[in-house]
């Protein structure tokens, strides 16, 4: 009698309107539901009095909070005793066997990571200041990736969107420093409802043991930490866009010397874009 | 079927026992979820202290097993902490938290039934006959409506659990669930018939379907 199939028929007439009742009272429809449901009460009686089963199930259904078995009282400090647990295992257990630097670049990456979630919920967003922000960002990992000690206090470079990839000599470059960004987990600001402040910086010596450049575009809703975690997976770096349809331009790592690790190399860049659904387009930039 | 009443809005007549949901706000959500995911532990405990009981009695009534959900429960905070970068701010928080929760329970209960535990996976299959001492006992229509509720399969049960318990939205209970709002109203709709069938059975017949 009372079967319920996945992709059975939505159900009609009535039946349609009593489904809806559940939500009623609690304001759990939209609007448009609202009003078909406040319409059909108004003149329909069978509907009435199906709103006062459900009202009844309702309080009939509830469990007095005395019934509910309390939650356990320790509960938190288990949970930060985990938390603590598992920082544990990302920086001694994971970490020792993994060159120095690379493991460096981890707690960079981690910190950056944090840092950018200041800035969450919203999307990576391919316009304005905020892909000014997000350039800072990507560029400040790569930055580091190639010898920076801390891109947190580091100046960066990055070239203007309005740039065509492998201009060298003629790019303008702009310099970017964050104002005070947090430290570490637990001195993290709260959120700025500004956004960070930057200041212009001096230019510096650009990075010039750059590789073949590529073009690529994510989709806008790609969370910032995942395009952290996308180029950062392959030693790339941030040299132009973004254009106004999105693409950035990046170098990546110079070519390894032996045929082995330049297969590998090549391996890993083929495999990006299958394996991240995020990364929309990827094209190497022919010299 | 009962005589109908005039249909208002008086909250007077719900009940005033069942849990309620901490007021919140979604900016407030939001914010602490941005501090969460900047790894700021102290963002965690409003947020584990204003959700940590609803989604622990959830738990407790999904799985009907109270140590089983205080350990799903912590790991739900758990996985809050971890993935808090990920959180897309698409849905609520709140619907978030309970998104995970029905996952963690759902994967639990697959995992039991790739172990022995047949007894206890056969409890939780849809079972429409009462104890001698059950129908003693459930002289009244809310006590017969609370055992029937029992007596539904685990999908019926947590949807009713969402709706009735949670008051969730029914998009947020779509979201929860991983299904349509369509098959959302459907399953709520096909809960409550056989809530009915349940009670008819035990002699309480509500006048529906």
């Amino acid at each position: 009698m009372s079967e319920e199939r996945e992709g059975s028929p939505p159900l009609t007439g009535t039946d349609a309107l009593i489904a809806l009742l559940p939500w009623y009272d609690e304001g759990g429809l939209s609007a448009e539901d609202r009003l078909r449901v406040e319409e059909a009460l108004a003149q329909d009686r069978a509907l009435q009095e199906a709103l006062t089963l459900v009202r009844e199930e309702r309080a009939a259904l509830a469990t007095p909070e005395a019934a509910l078995p309390p939650a356990p009282v320790d509960a938190f400090d288990r949970v930060l005793a985990k938390i603590e647990a598992d920082g544990t295992i990302d920086t001694a257990t994971t970490l020792p066997d993994v060159p120095d630097r690379l493991q460096s670049l981890r707690l960079a990456k981690d910190k950056l990571h944090r840092w950018a979630a200041n800035w969450e919920p919203q999307h990576f967003q391919m316009a304005g200041v905020a892909a000014a922000l997000v350039i800072f960002l990507q560029t400040g990992v790569i930055a580091y990736l190639v010898g920076a000690k801390d891109p947190m206090q580091q100046t960066v470079e990055f070239e203007t969107a309005s740039e065509g990839p492998g201009t060298n000599g003629s790019q303008s470059t702009a310099f970017v420093t964050p104002n005070g960004p947090p430290k570490d987990g637990s001195e993290d600001a709260a959120p700025s409802e500004t956004g960070p402040a930057f200041e212009t910086a001096s230019a510096e010596p650009g990075l010039d043991d750059e590789g073949p450049r590529a073009l690529v575009q994510f989709k806008p809703e790609t969370p910032l930490g995942e395009v952290i975690d996308i180029l950062t997976a392959v030693d790339a770096r941030i040299v132009g866009g973004p254009s106004a349809s999105g693409f950035l331009t990046i170098a990546l790592p110079p070519a390894p010397e032996t045929p082995e690790d330049r297969e590998a190399a090549e391996a890993i860049f083929a495999g990006l874009k299958s394996a991240h659904p995020s990364l929309v387009f990827l094209q190497r930039i022919e010299e | 079927m009962p005589e109908a009443q005039p249909h208002t809005q008086d909250k007077a007549s719900k009940p005033t026992a069942r849990p309620s949901p901490v007021p919140s706000t979604a900016q407030e959500d939001q914010a602490l979820m941005a501090r969460i995911a900047a790894q700021d532990k102290a963002a965690l405990r409003p947020l584990f202290d204003r959700y940590h009981r609803q989604i622990f009695h959830y738990l407790c009534r999904f799985t009907r097993d109270h140590g089983m959900a205080d350990d799903l429960a912590n790991e739900v905070f758990l996985e809050v902490w971890r993935k808090a970068g990920s959180f897309q701010g698409r849905a609520s928080v709140r619907s978030w938290l309970f998104t995970i929760a029905h996952n963690k329970a759902v994967s639990q209960f697959r995992k039991q039934r790739g172990t022995a535990l047949d007894d206890e996976t056969a409890n939780r299959i849809e079972d429409t006959a009462f104890t001698p001492h059950e129908t003693v006992q459930a002289r009244d229509t809310q006590r017969v409506l609370r055992a029937c509720l029992e007596r539904l399969s685990d999908k019926h049960r947590e949807a009713l659990e969402l709706v009735y318990f949670q008051d969730l939205p029914l998009k947020d209970v779509a979201s929860i669930l991983a299904v349509s709002e369509n098959t959302v109203k459907t399953r709520v709709f096909y809960a409550r018939q056989k809530l009915c069938e349940i009670a008819r059975a035990q002699g309480l017949d509500r006048g529906w379907p």
